[in-house]
């Protein structure tokens, strides 16, 4: 490993993690003057030319998301052969490290997960790997999700097809453990298993095969929460339970709403998660399954939205002066400033200048 | 679709700009007070100070923000902006007089990393 990367402008620091698809580094942005992790593919994957354009193509998606509880990608690119990501560095621990809670801490943890999931979802991608490892929390229990994108590039390969799925198939959703098709439900049941993981100290299954863990999802016989864990409250554990539902159609259905499921459930607030955000599209939904919708459902789109264009072009040129539909707000964001403080001077004007009578 | 050509074809047409969001005068206050606490100790070279401040300056951001008094169009601004103010300041702790190899005290923390 050359100690620095992109022509020195990363400077390698230490490692900080080996996992079965990367090494993950801390290092220092020279340019930026900022700590990032970046993650480095494991040398026995360099050599599938198709899985480290996938690596790439993910990430580079996934550097469009920008949400307080999603890993910030920063940049991309390849040395010696060997693809990388740079990553916002979060200190911290992964949600697995500090094991079991109590409700009023995995809840307000599970919200934050909401919040990036909706985000994502929001902008057309799916994680297809949440697990605990990929949860990070920072000291002040602000929460992560990491690895947006590197899920689907791997289950392309065959080369990471085994070994890897023990591990994290306690959170695969039964769709995916069957190999069916992958939409947001699949991030939301994942979550809903980390959560149970976490109230409860043990995944919704256990199980020493796929094969055996595919049976038990097709029996959908999980343990109720309360059985192991008296102390979770009612309301928290029916949502949880919402959320393992075997079938898709039968869990929340998106992450905002799973969280208000579970915010009500703890009287917690709920985040505002339907994002409105000015985050980047992304190019496609990929996840997105328009229905099959019959020719009369087209028919009667087709006529109602004829009807009102016809009401609004004849108003229009009659010359009426209603206004048309607003046009979407366009917020700038502060001057990030030459020095740190510039930014913070910056950033404090920037908030007087937006508030309320300001 | 002559219907569409009739609505878009349609001269004069004026835009309404929405309303302008803003912040809570309390968060944005708050807010802003705690930037401006961090811009005054950088300037007094306090970086680890700054550093500590900037530091709850993003936890007081995230809760405002997870408690849904900032509206989604300042969302991104506000929680990139100041994630990136605390990534901007290094915290060098002035170096400690030699101990003759001596350590008491702290434990290193355990930082992990996003794998």
């Amino acid at each position: 490993m050359t100690e620095t990367l992109a022509a020195g402008r990363y400077r390698i620091e230490r490692a900080l993690g080996h996992g079965g698809m990367a090494v993950v580094y801390l290092a220092h942005d020279e340019e930026l003057h900022r700590r990032v992790a970046i993650k480095v593919l494991a040398p026995h994957l360099v050599g599938d030319d198709g899985f480290r354009a996938r690596f790439l193509q993910e990430s580079k998606l996934a550097s469009r998301l920008a949400h307080p509880n999603v890993v910030r990608v920063y940049d991309a690119g390849e040395t010696e052969g060997s693809p990388y990501i740079v990553m916002e560095y979060v200190p911290g621990h992964t949600i697995a490290e500090r094991g079991r809670r109590l409700h009023t801490e995995a809840v307000p943890l599970a919200l934050q997960a909401c919040a990036g999931l909706q985000h994502a979802h929001d902008a057309g991608l799916v994680h297809r790997d949440v697990k605990p490892a990929n949860l990070l929390v920072r000291e002040d229990d602000v929460l992560k999700i990491a690895d947006f994108g590197i899920a689907r590039a791997a289950e392309q390969t065959r080369l990471t097809q085994h070994g890897t799925v023990l591990g994290t198939a306690a959170y695969l959703s039964p769709e995916q453990a069957a190999g069916e098709e992958v939409t947001t439900a699949t991030d939301i049941y994942s979550l809903g298993a980390v959560v149970y993981e976490l109230l409860s100290g043990r995944p919704p299954y256990e199980f020493d095969s796929l094969a055996e863990l595919a049976a038990q999802q097709t029996a959908g016989a999980i343990t109720p929460l309360r059985d192991l864990e008296p102390s979770v409250p009612v309301p928290v554990e029916a949502a949880v339970m919402h959320a393992l539902a075997r079938e898709p159609r039968f869990r929340p259905p998106s992450a905002a709403d799973f969280a208000h499921e579970l915010a009500a459930a703890s009287e917690l607030p709920a985040a505002p998660l339907r994002s409105t955000s000015i985050t980047e599209q992304l190019p496609a939904r990929r996840y997105e399954n328009v229905p099959g919708g019959s020719a009369l459902f087209w028919i009667v789109g087709a006529t109602a939205v004829a009807i009102v264009a016809v009401i609004l072009g004849l108003f229009t040129l009659g010359g009426g002066d209603s206004p048309t539909r607003p046009q979407p707000v366009q917020i700038q964001g502060p001057d990030r400033g030459a020095t740190p403080a510039a930014e913070a001077r910056n950033l404090s004007a920037w908030l007087r200048a937006h508030s309320l009578g300001g | 679709m002559a219907a569409l050509c009739l609505a878009g074809c349609g001269s004069g047409s004026k835009q309404r700009a929405a309303p302008q969001p803003k912040l809570p005068a309390a968060v944005a206050s708050a807010l802003a007070s705690r930037s401006d606490e961090v811009a005054q100790a950088l300037a007094r070279g306090d970086d680890c100070r700054a550093l500590s401040l900037a530091q709850r300056l993003q936890r007081e951001t995230i809760a405002a923000i997870n408690a849904g008094r900032v509206s989604a169009v300042f969302q991104e601004h506000l929680g990139s902006t100041v994630g990136d103010l605390v990534s901007r300041i290094q915290c060098v702790p002035p170096a400690q007089p030699h101990d003759n190899g001596k350590h008491k005290g702290r434990k290193k923390k355990k930082h992990k990393g996003d794998d």
